[in-house]
């Protein structure tokens, strides 16, 4: 380890990710936007699902966590509760995050610990080799649907919106630029933020492919007409999809978090709390 | 006449507030010098059906509950009915004269005392689950006990819902109480002479006890799903959130609890969950990810009737194989049963400790029995208990690669914590080598599971050893283990006035298995004898497994219920009775 990387969150590490996967883009977005807001890698986790989105936290210089699998968002939970003055990501794909995981989402957006979720949406279980995943469009031939899956594909923005998310947006992992800027305000947004990222996948899906992408993604804050407070045009912007796929922020408010609302919290985390020699003698009378 | 030793009933229907009488009458008890031990019969429901809750009070110390009711308050005739079976010659029956007529006959061997309770508590301007306190202003004059100790309990019990509900709570039971001065009826055989009470026995249940243990381990992170019987843990908890500094959460789902506590635990917080067998099941790969990543956890699981949702609100001993094994690949973890009060507040304590200083799970086994039952006792000085985090990576370099899970002697790698400048490293439920990135070398993972297993070499020799309970030779040697120790003790002392010698191995710490001091006891022991409450016999498989002994006779419990002392007394006589009938017996190689 001679050389100092230039971005404190970079690893020396070679990506298992296939050449031209979307993931990179996220990646690089990321670490960029922990370095725009001079975060310091101690005090940054980026949580991992399982999959291939998963990977990530193993590519950036922090003190992450893979988790299980579907099982991000609690794990992230549990981390920014212990320690709210740490910066909590938590990464993870379509498959994670709304299939297997699909009840912690609703739960967490309601509950809204302030932290960042980036799903890594490639519309298929890749790392398992090409399966439907909740956002597989209904019909398509997946090793698991050869005959094309019967299922329609769940609407995440709608899904975020209707659990109360206070942060919800929609990135494209071809365009790095928008994406980290997307991300910093994520990370800056005060309670639960997550981005659906379309994230393009070579091996598996050759529909959604980066030029299928290009051809539909349009930047919502340059359309100048949408208000991000409105949940009613939020809800209508979230059903857009096919020749035109809005990108950017799509609906944001701001509410008390979780953590702000827990009275132990107020002064200081809970970690920095370090108990010894704790006297249970007050509560010892209401059993005589 | 029996002085200060009675056992009461209390029945009627969920609703008419009997588990609450249960603990003013085990109170009133405790507060006139008395042991008490209170246990709860109830079914899955919030209205109606049959709730029934017993008493039993003694100047000696108690271990359980008992069948055989000395008086039995009923507030619905069901109540009688349903345990007929429990009354003897001489029970005083309390029961409601507005709601149910008694013909007593010359058969009846009972004391009925007939009170008009629901015309006291219409008459008192209450509701009619006031009914619940005039009888127990019955109960106390029966047994000759002075009013102003159940007053001055009432008055503290309901002092929280306000001045007027404590008035008229006093006024039905004192109405009652005087009515039965006035109406002594047959003569009653028992009495309670008040003794000097001390000051340090408490009546608490086993999930106060827990709570409390877990409060002074120094508990930081609660994250508990609602769940029979460990929801009162969340809310004891929860209500305490303040005081103690805690953050007491009720998550969406047992994987969120376990999850939520992996990562709280990982970022440097004493974190608790806990839950029955079936969200256990949920917990399982939890469990698993705690083990590979090396983080400390503690989760109480209470046990409740299984399979499946079973017997929500009756007890068992059924999830002991499970636990031992839950949780795909092998990882260490500790696997503990406190047998009573006392060792639920200090072994929970404990756990958090281990869970600290050796990075893994430790799974709290209770039950419904336990957790349910109140028991008046003094719970141990705590001033020398130390909390003991576990080892901690100190002076890091920087552009040092930390080594969080770095091969050392006894398996255990200093922890670096979010935060800490210098320690960052990656953690992953992937294997991983000792800088914790994944790793698929067959070197590794072998080196790494080496590792990890040999944290339980160094953790087994700080475990106290099983105890040996009774005299040091006995005719016979109980083996068992959790909440089946009590009514054990019971029966070792009810034997003894038989002239029947036994001792109780208790068998506290399940994983690491205690082989030595197991095999020995059973290889010295003349009879032996394992009582548990599950079909399957789990700890009787547990010891085969480790010891390579079979323990020769078996009492199992598989009805709901818990053991009662005169469970395991009748079956000892039975099988000391076999052995008298062998050793007379002519046949070479006998019939045993």
């Amino acid at each position: 380890m001679s050389e100092t990387p230039i971005n404190p969150f970079d690893k020396n590490c070679k990506p298992d990710w296939c050449p031209g996967c979307g993931n990179y883009g996220i990646w690089a977005s990321l670490k960029n936007a922990f370095v725009n807001l001079s975060l310091k890698p101690e005090n940054v986790v980026v949580a991992g699902d399982i999959g291939c989105s998963s990977k990530l936290p193993e590519y950036v210089r922090a003190y992450n966590f893979v988790g299980l699998h579907g099982r991000v968002i609690p794990l992230a939970s549990g981390i920014k509760l212990a320690n709210h003055e740490l910066t909590v990501v938590a990464v993870g794909g379509d498959g994670g995050i709304y299939g297997e995981g699909g009840n912690h989402l609703l739960h967490a957006a309601r509950r809204n610990i302030n932290m960042t979720v980036i799903v890594n949406d490639n519309h298929v279980y890749a790392l398992t080799k090409g399966q439907a995943s909740p956002t597989t469009d209904a019909g398509a031939k997946t090793s698991a649907t050869p005959a094309g899956s019967l299922e329609i594909p769940l609407n995440p923005i709608l899904v975020a919106l209707a659990s109360g998310a206070s942060f919800v947006a929609r990135g494209f992992a071809g365009d790095p630029p928008h994406l980290t800027k997307l991300i910093e305000m994520a990370l800056t947004h005060k309670g639960f933020a997550i981005i659906d990222i379309l994230q393009p996948c070579v091996s598996f899906n050759n529909v959604n492919t980066f030029q299928w992408y290009v051809e539909r993604v349009y930047k919502l804050d340059e359309e100048k007409n949408h208000d991000f407070s409105d949940l009613s045009a939020a809800l209508t912007k979230a059903q857009e999809w096919g020749d035109r796929i809005p990108v950017g922020l799509i609906y944001q408010h701001e509410r008390p978090t979780c953590e702000e609302q827990i009275p132990t919290l107020k002064s200081k985390p809970l970690v920095a709390y370090n108990p010894d020699r704790i006297d249970i003698s007050p509560l010892l009378s209401s059993f005589q | 006449m029996e002085v200060n030793s009675i056992n009461i009933g209390i029945g009627g229907i969920a609703g008419a507030g009997i588990m609450e009488s249960g603990v003013i009458a085990a109170k009133t008890g405790l507060r006139q010098g008395l042991f008490a031990f209170v246990a709860t019969d109830y079914p899955s429901l919030i209205k109606g059906g049959h709730n029934f809750t017993s008493i039993r009070l003694s100047s000696n110390p108690l271990t359980s509950h008992a069948e055989s009711l000395d008086i039995l308050v009923a507030l619905n005739k069901e109540t009688i009915d349903l345990h007929a079976p429990q009354i003897h010659t001489g029970t005083g029956i309390i029961y409601d004269s507005d709601d149910v007529s008694i013909q007593t006959n010359a058969d009846s061997n009972a004391i009925y005392f007939g009170l008009p309770l629901s015309t006291f508590a219409k008459e008192a301007g209450g509701p009619d689950i006031i009914r619940n306190t005039a009888a127990l202003g019955a109960v106390f004059a029966i047994l000759k006990s002075d009013f102003t100790v159940l007053e001055a309990v009432l008055r503290d019990t309901f002092a929280s819902k306000g001045d007027a509900v404590v008035q008229v709570n006093l006024k039905v039971a004192r109405q009652a109480y005087e009515y039965i001065r006035e109406h002594p009826g047959q003569p009653f055989g028992y009495t309670l002479e008040a003794q000097k009470p001390d000051k340090n026995r408490l009546l608490i249940n086993g999930t106060q006890a827990l709570s409390l243990g877990a409060l002074r381990a120094g508990v930081q992170f609660v994250a508990i799903y609602p769940m029979t019987p460990v929801t009162n843990l969340l809310e004891f908890l929860a209500e305490q959130e303040q005081n103690y500094n805690l953050v007491v959460k009720e998550p969406e789902d047992e994987l969120s609890a376990i999850n939520m506590t992996v990562g709280a635990s990982y970022a440097g917080a004493r974190s608790l969950t806990g839950t029955s067998g079936g969200g256990f099941c949920l917990m399982t790969e939890g469990l698993s990810l705690a083990g590979a990543t090396e983080t400390p956890l503690v989760i109480v699981e209470g046990i409740r009737g299984g399979p499946s949702t079973g017997l929500p609100t009756h007890t068992e001993q059924s999830d002991l194989q499970f636990v031992l094994r839950a949780g795909h690949g092998d990882f260490p973890r500790v696997v503990l049963a406190p047998g009573d009060h006392v060792e639920a507040f200090q072994e929970i304590f404990n756990a958090f400790n281990l869970a600290d200083k050796y990075q893994l799970p430790v799974v709290l086994i209770t039950d419904k029995y336990l957790t349910s039952s109140h028991h008046a006792v003094t719970l141990p000085d705590t001033n020398d208990w130390i909390i003991d985090r576990g080892a901690r990576a100190e002076n890091l370099k920087p552009d040092q690669d930390f080594a969080r899970y770095a091969s050392t002697e006894n398996g255990v790698s200093p922890r670096a914590l979010p935060g800490q400048p210098d320690g960052i490293h990656l953690t992953t439920s992937y294997e991983h080598d000792d800088h914790g990135q994944t790793s698929e070398n067959p070197e590794v993972h072998q080196s790494m599971m080496e590792k990890r297993m040999r944290k339980l070499d160094s953790l087994a020799k700080e475990l106290p050893e099983p105890v040996l309970y009774g005299p040091e030779t006995a005719d016979i040697t109980i083996i068992g283990w959790g909440s089946s120790k009590g009514p054990i003790l019971e029966a070792i002392n009810q034997l003894e006035a038989e002239g029947i010698k036994a001792n109780y191995l208790h068998i506290l710490y399940l994983a690491p298995f205690p082989t030595y001091i197991v095999a020995k006891t059973l290889d010295n022991a003349p009879q032996t004898l394992l009582v548990e409450g599950n079909y399957s016999g789990q700890l009787a498989d547990l010891i085969s497994e480790k010891t390579l002994r079979r323990v020769k006779h078996h009492l199992r419990q598989y009805t709901g219920k818990p053991f009662s002392a005169k469970d395991i007394v009748d079956k000892i006589k039975k099988i000391t009775a076999q052995n008298k009938v062998a050793t007379t017996s002519s046949f070479a190689g006998g019939s045993v």
